[in-house]
Formats: C-alpha cells, sequence, structure tokens
C-alpha cells in the first residue's frame, strides 16, 4: 500500500464520523412497519420500504431533535433517512395513524 | 314464396339465437364477472369485525355504561340546558343529526357535519380531522367545545352535584373513589357508553357468510365494482369498511382538515376515512355534510373532484357508467344493519 494510501484511508477514519455507519431496512407493509422499534447508533441510516401494492405512506417526526417529513412515498419507492443525533425518535404515517416506529439512536 | 319467407324466418330465427346466446345471456349474467376464489378473497377482506378493546385506565364496568347513558342524553348539562351529546349524534338518525355544516348549537357555528358515533370503539383517532387520540380526549374536547356541548367542565360538575341521584350513580360505578363526581369520572362514563355503540350485522354479513340470496344480483355487481373498477376498496376496507387513514379526496371545500394538526402536504384538505356501515341512512355525506345522497357521491368520485396536488393517490376518474353507479349504490344499501335498538333512560332527578 502506498503513502497515498494510507494517508486517504487515515483521513477518512479521522473526519467520516462513524466509519462503521450501517443502515437498517425497515418495511412498510399492511400498513404497519416492520417492527415497532428499533436501535440504532449515531450517523446510521434507515432505508424505509413502501412494499405495498397500492397505498402510499408518508414518513414524519415532530422531533425537536430532528424534525423531519417525507411529504408522499408510493408503492416500491424507497427513503433512506440518517440519523446523527442520538435520542429517541418517533416515526409515523400521516397518512396511516396506526404506524408508529421508535428510533432510538445511542 | 312460402320458401322464401321461410328461409327468411329461419335466418332471423338464428340471429336471434346468436344474439341470446353470445350478447344476451352474458349480460344477464354480468355480475358473474370474477372467479370464485377471486370473489371469496374480495369476501374475506371484509369478515372480520374487530372487538372493541377498553383501555387499561378506563376498563368496562356496567355501571359506568348505566351512568355514561344518562350523561350522554341528558340535556341540563349544557350551557343552554338543551343540549345533551344526543341532541347532535341522535341514534334515531344514525347517531348524527341529519343536518350539513350550517347548524350553531354552541357560541360558535360548526364548520363540519356531526360524525356518527357509530363503531367509535373500532377506530384509533377521533373527530373528522383526527385531533384526539382517544375516547376519553374526544369526550373532553365535545364538553368544552364553544361549538358543542359549550359548557366548561367545572361548572358542569357543580351542575350534577345538584342532582342527588347522579351522587349515587357515580358512587356505584366509581366505589373506590374518594370524590366520585369528578371530570374524569365524567370522562370515563361517557366513553364506555360511546364504546358500545356497535353496529348490527347486515345483509351483506349474511352475504358473505354463505347466504347467497342475501344479496341481489345488482348489488352483488355492485360490491365486484365496489372492490375492482372503482377502487373503493383502496380505503374502505375490513369489517367497518374504513381504513381509519386520512385522505383528500379532492372536495371542493376550504377546510384544510388534518393538516390544522400535521401541516404536511399529504394532509392538506385530509379527512378521516368514514365508516360505511349504515351509509345509507346517514345523509348527508363527506365532513361538511354537502352531499345529500349516494349516487351524488359516486358522481364526486367518478370525475368531479378537485385535481390538486394534495390528492390521495387512489383518486382518479373512474369512468364508471350509470348503471355501474347504481349497482354501487345498491351494494352500499345492503350494509344497512339491523342495530340495536336505543331506549331512553329516566334521568336522575
Amino acid at each position: 500500500m502506498n503513502a497515498l494510501c494510507r494517508l486517504t484511508l487515515l483521513a477518512s477514519f479521522l473526519f467520516s464520523g462513524n466509519l462503521y455507519a450501517a443502515t437498517y431496512d425497515i418495511i412498510m407493509k399492511n400498513r404497519e412497519f416492520s417492527q415497532t422499534e428499533i436501535m440504532i447508533n449515531r450517523g446510521d441510516s434507515i432505508r424505509f420500504l413502501n412494499a405495498e401494492e397500492n397505498t402510499e405512506h408518508n414518513l414524519f417526526s415532530l422531533s425537536k431533535v430532528y424534525p423531519f417529513e417525507i411529504s408522499q412515498q408510493l408503492p416500491g419507492i424507497d427513503v433512506t433517512i440518517p440519523f446523527r443525533k442520538g435520542g429517541s425518535f418517533e416515526v409515523e404515517c400521516a397518512i396511516h395513524p396506526t404506524m408508529h416506529l421508535r428510533v432510538m439512536v445511542k | 314464396m312460402n320458401n322464401h319467407i321461410t328461409a327468411i324466418f329461419q335466418g332471423w330465427l338464428s340471429t336471434a339465437t346468436f344474439l341470446f346466446a353470445f350478447l344476451i345471456i352474458p349480460s344477464l349474467t354480468c355480475a358473474i364477472e370474477v372467479s370464485d376464489a377471486d370473489l371469496l378473497r374480495m369476501q374475506t377482506r371484509f369478515q372480520e369485525k374487530g372487538s372493541v378493546t377498553y383501555p387499561e385506565n378506563n376498563l368496562f364496568s356496567a355501571e359506568k355504561l348505566v351512568l355514561g347513558k344518562m350523561l350522554f342524553f341528558d340535556p341540563r348539562f349544557s350551557t343552554n340546558q338543551q343540549t345533551a351529546c344526543a341532541t347532535c349524534h341522535n341514534p334515531s338518525l344514525g347517531w348524527q343529526n341529519g343536518l350539513s355544516y350550517t347548524r350553531k348549537i354552541g357560541k360558535s357555528p360548526f364548520p363540519r357535519r356531526t360524525q356518527s358515533l357509530l363503531n367509535m370503539g373500532l377506530d384509533s383517532r377521533y373527530f373528522s380531522d383526527g385531533r384526539a387520540a382517544s375516547i376519553e380526549e374526544q369526550v373532553l374536547i365535545s364538553i368544552e367545545s364553544t361549538a358543542e356541548l359549550n359548557i366548561p367542565m367545572e361548572r358542569l360538575l357543580a351542575k350534577l352535584a345538584k342532582i342527588p341521584a347522579y351522587l349515587t350513580l357515580f358512587q356505584n360505578a366509581f366505589p373506590y373513589d374518594e370524590t366520585a363526581i369528578s371530570a374524569e369520572n365524567v370522562i370515563q362514563s361517557l366513553a364506555t357508553y360511546e364504546r358500545s355503540i356497535v353496529s348490527g350485522n347486515a345483509p351483506f354479513d349474511a352475504w358473505i357468510a354463505g347466504d347467497n340470496t342475501a344479496l341481489s344480483a345488482q348489488a352483488q355487481h355492485g360490491f365486484i365494482l365496489f372492490n375492482r373498477k372503482a377502487g373503493c376498496v383502496a380505503c374502505h376496507s375490513g369489517w367497518e369498511f374504513s381504513d381509519h387513514s386520512f385522505h383528500d379526496i379532492g372536495l371542493p371545500d376550504m377546510d384544510i382538515g388534518r393538516a390544522n394538526y400535521l401541516p404536511f402536504l399529504a394532509m392538506q384538505f385530509a379527512f378521516k376515512t368514514p365508516s360505511l356501515r349504515n351509509v345509507a341512512k346517514r345523509a348527508p355525506y363527506m365532513h361538511h355534510g354537502g352531499f345529500q345522497t349516494l349516487r351524488s357521491i359516486l358522481d364526486h368520485y367518478n370525475e368531479s373532484f378537485v385535481r390538486r396536488s394534495s390528492i390521495s393517490m387512489h383518486i382518479h376518474p373512474l369512468h364508471l357508467t350509470d348503471d355501474e353507479m347504481d349497482d354501487i349504490v345498491e351494494f352500499l344499501k345492503s350494509l344497512n344493519g339491523s342495530d340495536t335498538q336505543t331506549t331512553l333512560p329516566i334521568l336522575p332527578q
């Protein structure tokens, strides 16, 4: 491994925040999230896949720390949301109010 | 000459036979346009009647139910002393009042049609805009709202305390509470009564249970259209015929509905999908009471809806014919249940 390559690796380790950031899948099907809670590390992401045949979804969190909203998620579409701040987040679908996912970010 | 006439007659006869065999018979049996397996799949979607669940902090008791029913029908607590919950949620009118949104009861005009209380124990959010997360929360809002009973809870409790027989009823329902007549107990009793309001079985239920005579051929065809071409099932699903969700269905109205509480594009003009149980008995329709007939609703969905960015993905031109819309209306009439008759309580003095 030449010196430039070693330097690049070192730089990415120092500045990337979380070198081992993972992406977790949550499936939205039958108007439910595939699980009701998930624990992840800061910097990890969740990929939300709308696996319905004919139902749109919406994703939002009213968290003061990290509010977000994905207005319309059509069937077959996936959306990846990174969680860069620690805490507990309630992710919901505005269209289907029984859908709740608690995301705990360590 | 005679041979010629006979030949013509035979020609007509064979043409008529052809028309009858290939055109008329299929049109008479147009109700059967899906396989038995597909029909069974459609029927199964509506079979399972959920059971009303009582929350941990307000479990069912017969005493709460009795008390809640009295409070529900008692007009003496409202500010004008003439308005009970049952004034607007009238059991004789499908637990609503048959009026559109222009009525006025409290200080403020009420901008929406009264919602039916049928099957609300099977629901998850309350009011057509979903602003209450529990029936208990809904009860408190309705008591204090200036557009509804219009009475602060403290004043209601003071009025209750002046009727001695109510104290006994509260003590029976809440024997372990030091102060039986309390805001919490008024709310719990009314919520218990509201959860008991469930519609009965309808001809449609008999049909999906196997009685093929319970629905006319026209209604059966309407059911297939409801599931297929019209796609109503996308939102009106399950035993209650509601997905309990919020959609903008393109009504020509400026009320933004759910977006008052969740200010997202998808919630602009969105209201909760109403149950279709007993729907034929519950005009006027929609949150604004703007439609007087079931047929006018179908006309709306067929092509008259407002196109805008918040519209639900399920709303698009349906291209239903007049006959098809009549068939769907006939099917909707089959959802009229044989509900338990509600008797009026003798109120405490």
